[in-house]
């Protein structure tokens, strides 16, 4: 017995010839925040709609809680959240008289349900503003509360920062990282967005052309990411001597320009600079550069970098 | 089931086409009231009953309820793709199948809520022209009868509507032509003096539902003509059982056909 919450095993899904998620195997720990990132078109909503049943897997295992998707999805389904896609309502109902069909569908018969997930993403209850009225941030923010209504112990969100404002974003990451730490919920979020990933997943997939290329928590991949000093000095050679015999740096690359980059955590900046002064060396630049998510996403990607 | 028949009665809130459709149950009873000379004639309580439940059974059943069923059909089984709703649902979960089914309950209900509502109108209209309404209680239950086999008529075109998968127009358009056909059939001596059985006369809802209310009908100070077409029609007129276990074969079938094609479509 493991503590997934979420596990797949060669998860596969084609459209006619076309290879939309390729042997996909996904690891969501419980009470983690898994960031699903990948570009555009990478293969994130396919796998959350086969995740909820939405989609029918080509071939592999979808098994959530432990227990196989198929064939269990009335057991399961009731335990997960989501949001997927667009947000889908009924636009001649109000966000509440969306719910409360929702509600009275899981069973909910209380109408603090409906209230509670709207209070909680800051949309009035009981207003009389029709779901076709909704600004794009208003009908996310429903798609939300439909999927918190029921307090369920996976959460499933697709882009779910899609449409919010800034304030929006940030409140809504606010309620994302309070759902996982002080309600104990597991949620897998997808998203092209790598900053919001970044400041929010415990743990991260890199999905690129369907196929999950990388697997790690957020401190396994910054503990990965390079960290290295670049030094601008009148002589680079004299400098990487020095660096050598006194403190005992190895690897040293002398680059054009007068430049010589160190790569070496330990490497004391302020320490280097006096030694190459001492030295009679001048400095004219001296910079600590570390790698980001992004260059790591574009190393992995082998491509471009991300929004 | 009966928790998703509520929920598809709520999300009819504020849907115009639903009450517009509604509404129209009482346009021919108001019609024939208003512009027919006939309406002025009567010479007796019970033709009037007669004449204005007639008028009710052949042109609202046949002309307007088919093709309002199908129409509405195409509204709501679209709606949970158009609307993107139905990713919602089937992740709650409900199955595709049974909301089929309740959709077509709604219109079952709908169907049987169209025909009282046009007897209703009937009622008031006779009754203020100052008729009594002898006889009216049986050709309302009748009309409702009806409204129940005209709704498992409907149910083949509903088929074909949710195969040719969201497009309105072509649903209207089978909508008119499934609707004529059934109007002249219904009509046509050729269909509805064929004896029970497995043929067109006894299969086609315009036919059969003709067969069974036309019996319901005073004949007793029938005209020249009625009284020849009951002449002829008679020997073919079907029993109560007879009709629903027809509509209700058709019923079956169908709506099975149309949970399993709407199972098979995407989210």
């Amino acid at each position: 017995m493991n503590d997934y919450m979420i596990e797949t095993r060669g998860l596969t899904k084609k459209y006619g010839e076309q290879l939309s998620v390729s042997g996909l195997s996904l690891h969501v720990r419980k009470g983690r925040i898994y960031g699903l990132l990948g570009r555009n078109g990478a293969g994130k909503t396919t796998t959350m709609r086969m995740l909820l049943g939405l989609a029918a897997p080509t071939s592999g295992d979808v098994k959530i809680f432990g227990e196989p998707l198929r064939g269990n999805e009335k057991k399961i389904l009731p335990r997960i959240g989501s949001l997927v896609e667009s947000p889908g309502f009924y636009p001649n109902l109000t966000g509440t008289e969306n719910l409360q069909i929702f509600a009275s569908l899981r069973g909910l018969k209380k109408p603090k349900y409906v209230k509670n997930a709207l209070e909680v993403v800051n949309l009035p209850y009981k207003d009389k503003k029709l779901f076709s009225q909704y600004s794009l941030g208003m009908k996310q923010r429903l798609a939300i509360a439909l999927g918190v209504m029921h307090n369920p112990e996976l959460l499933i969100l697709d882009e779910p920062i899609n449409g919010l404002d800034p304030i929006g974003i940030a409140e809504m990451r606010d309620f994302i990282r309070e759902l996982c730490d002080a309600m104990d919920k597991t949620i897998l979020i997808s998203s092209h967005i790598l900053s919001e990933i970044s400041l929010l997943a415990d743990d991260i997939g890199i999905i690129d052309h369907g196929v999950l290329l990388e697997e790690e928590s957020l401190e396994e991949l910054e503990r990965k990411n390079g960290k290295y000093f670049c030094f601008r000095v009148s002589d680079p050679k004299t400098a990487a001597r020095l660096l050598k015999q006194q403190m005992g740096v190895q690897d040293i690359a002398i680059g054009n320009t007068n430049e010589l980059t160190v790569r070496d955590s330990g490497l004391e900046t302020g320490a280097a600079v006096r030694l190459f002064v001492e030295a009679g060396l001048t400095v004219s630049d001296a910079h600590l550069y570390e790698e980001t998510l992004e260059d790591y996403f574009k190393k992995v990607t082998g491509g471009e970098g991300i929004a | 089931m009966l928790k998703l028949l509520r929920c598809e009665l709520a999300k009819l809130r504020r849907k115009p086409l639903f009450f517009a459709a509604a509404a129209v149950s009482a346009l021919i009873p108001l019609a024939y009231a208003l512009f027919l000379p006939d309406f002025k004639q009567f010479t007796s309580s019970r033709e009037a009953v007669d004449s204005m439940m007639a008028a009710l059974f052949q042109m609202s059943a046949c002309l307007l309820l088919m093709p309002a069923l199908v129409v509405l059909a195409s509204n709501l089984l679209f709606e949970e793709q158009d609307n993107d709703t139905l990713k919602n649902l089937v992740t709650v979960p409900v199955s595709k199948a049974s909301l089929a089914l309740a959709k077509m309950l709604l219109l079952f209900l709908f169907s049987a809520a169209f025909m009282a509502v046009g007897g209703l109108v009937n009622l008031a209209l006779v009754s203020a022209a100052g008729w009594a309404p002898e006889g009216f209680w049986r050709l309302f239950w009748v009309g409702i009868g009806q409204g129940i086999m005209m709704w498992a008529g409907a149910l083949p075109c509903i088929l074909l509507v949710v195969l040719l998968n969201r497009s309105y127009i072509i649903s209207v358009i089978i909508a008119f032509f499934y609707t004529s056909i059934n109007y002249i059939f219904g009509m046509n001596d050729l269909f509805i003096m064929q004896p029970f059985g497995f043929n067109p006369g006894t299969l086609l809802p315009g036919s059969l539902a003709f067969r069974w209310y036309f019996q319901y009908f005073d004949t007793s100070h029938a005209g020249a003509e009625t009284a020849a077409l009951l002449e002829r029609i008679s020997p073919y007129f079907v029993t109560v059982p007879q009709a629903f276990l027809v509509t209700g074969a058709e019923a079956v079938l169908f709506l099975t056909l149309i949970a399993l094609v709407y199972k098979r479509q995407g989210c």
